[in-house]
């Protein structure tokens, strides 16, 4: 799902020849990947590495800028969706994310995503930290904060923090500072309102 | 506990006195059926299973069980729909009065579109938002497999395809031509004509004019035997410059050394290549399937090489017929 979401990014940002580019000679599907497998790690760091080249961006902010797209490219309105089940407002999403791992348990077994511990400093001021087997979850993880803060109609300040490798996994740290939970009217949202 | 309380905690909840009066109700029953206080249980709810009156004293009695109900007083019920039908469960007031508690079935999604419901229309604490988070993402694999197990058909289909096709000359394959042969010999009272074809001075167009040549001549002895057979009649590649042909329900020989004449005739008019005449001519041997008592492919096909052998051994460019007492 994520290599999938890579390619949706690379050919909606650069066109496939992009795309054909970061492809080239690695052993992805003639057809493009299948969101609903699972791909080899190494591969997945391939073509990571390809798209930072082919995007022109750093790894980080690669990551942090598919984040945000697959939070807000149109045709990807589903997942937006299912982000906003997790609060009515962009604190609760933010409490939410410690439960993140067993949603997506729920509803993708096999979908392996970091764990996440969130800690509320002061009032409108947090700290994420996440683990992950590969390092960039906490640039991925700014990107879709950054969209949801955005569609909640929240104006916040998420920034990346320090990132270290641990035990064979990697801690990243991200701060949330939270302005206004009312800057702006939030998207729209209702229940049931799919299909 | 007031009542605002308690609707924070249980927002579909409805209180009745002793008297079967309505006291209060959560805020989410306020907004799906409007002004129920003060109106009585028997006129607000209407229980479907058990079906009990609407006195205190009969929901009290059911305390603890599920109940089936609906309330006759909700809001954008279209023509011709039917109200939604909630789950219940009541417990006893000290008053002589008790509390209805309902929530919505195992399908929500009608009722929250229809009443524009959301996740503080419910218990802050209440499951359903993973509920239908849960329908959403199913929803959205089902299609993701549904389209992949399209792109596993087309892509299934492309690969038998090209199975038991021959690249070049687009005719069958020999893998084609061997399973077919099976089925067609298995069918009892089948009569069937095999015709081989083997290319003459085929090697000499490869050897002076290259393999380019070789293969426009190859794609243009599949246009000429394609055109000589009827469209259900077997055509395949074998392999190099041998070709097997399929005559189903054919028993004549005449009728098959004939259409193998006029075949011959075609091949022998040269074949352009860039400029240069590549002239091939074709020797043919044949059988047919009428000849033996059981037809066994493994004995066809050697009969029918035989014969061909015998075609290029008496000159090239002729059709031999299996001799029938050789065969049997």
């Amino acid at each position: 799902m994520i290599c999938k979401s890579l390619e949706g990014f690379v050919i909606d940002q650069c066109g496939s020849d992009a795309w054909a580019e970061v492809r080239h000679d690695l052993p992805v599907p003639e057809t493009g990947f299948e969101a609903l497998r699972s791909y080899d790690d190494a591969l997945s760091q391939d073509v990571f590495a390809r798209a930072c080249a082919a995007t022109d961006r750093s790894h980080d902010a690669l990551l942090e800028d598919l984040g945000h797209w697959i939070c807000v490219h149109p045709p990807l309105e589903p997942v937006r969706r299912l982000m906003r089940f997790s609060g009515t407002g962009f604190v609760d999403f933010l409490y939410a994310l410690d439960e993140v791992p067993s949603r997506i348990r729920i509803a993708l077994p096999g979908l392996e995503v970091p764990d996440f511990h969130l800690l509320q400093l002061d009032p409108g001021v947090f700290r994420i930290r996440l683990h992950w087997h590969v390092p960039g979850g906490g640039a991925f993880l700014t990107g879709v904060l950054r969209a949801m803060a955005d569609d909640y109609g929240t104006l916040a300040l998420i920034e990346r923090a320090d990132c270290t490798r641990e035990d064979g996994g990697w801690h990243e740290t991200l701060h949330v500072s939270i302005f206004d939970q009312a800057h702006q009217e939030p998207r729209e949202f209702r229940l049931g309102a799919s299909g | 506990m007031s009542p605002v309380e308690i609707g924070r905690l249980l927002p579909m909840m409805l209180v009745f006195d002793g008297t079967g009066l309505i006291d209060a109700v959560g805020p989410t029953i306020e907004k799906i059926a409007p002004g129920l206080v003060g109106r009585s249980l028997g006129d607000a709810v209407r229980c479907i299973h058990p079906a009990i009156e609407g006195r205190a004293g009969a929901f009290r009695a059911e305390a603890g069980r599920r109940l089936r109900v609906e309330l006759p007083g909700e809001m954008r019920v279209a023509d011709g729909a039917v109200r939604t039908v909630f789950r219940g469960v009541v417990t006893s007031l000290p008053n002589g009065g008790g509390l209805l508690d309902l929530a919505l079935g195992a399908d929500p999604m009608p009722a929250l579109r229809r009443h524009g419901l959301t996740a503080r229309d419910f218990g802050v604490i209440d499951p359903i938002v993973d509920y239908l988070y849960l329908i959403e993402a199913h929803g959205l694999l089902l299609s993701e497999f549904e389209r992949l197990s399209q792109r596993l058909d087309q892509a299934r289909a492309a690969a038998e395809a090209a199975a038991v096709t021959d690249k070049l000359t687009g005719l069958h394959n020999r893998r084609a031509m061997d399973a077919y042969l099976l089925r067609l010999s298995r069918q009892r009272g089948r009569s069937f004509g095999l015709m081989q074809l083997d290319l003459d001075y085929f090697k000499s167009v490869n050897d002076t004019l290259g393999h380019a040549a070789g293969d426009r001549v190859l794609e243009e002895v599949a246009v000429i035997l394609r055109e000589e057979v009827r469209a259900g009649d077997m055509v395949a590649r074998m392999g190099g410059d041998e070709f097997m042909l399929v005559f189903e329900d054919c028993t004549d020989a005449d009728l098959l050394l004939a259409i193998a004449e006029r075949m011959i005739a075609r091949l022998e008019r040269p074949i352009d290549w860039e400029g240069h005449d590549c002239r091939i001519s074709g020797s043919f041997g044949i059988t047919l399937s009428d000849y033996y008592d059981v037809p066994d492919p493994a004995r066809l096909l050697s009969d029918v090489d035989a014969a061909l052998y015998e075609a290029k051994r008496s000159g090239r460019a002729r059709a031999t017929l299996v001799r029938p007492d050789k065969a049997a």
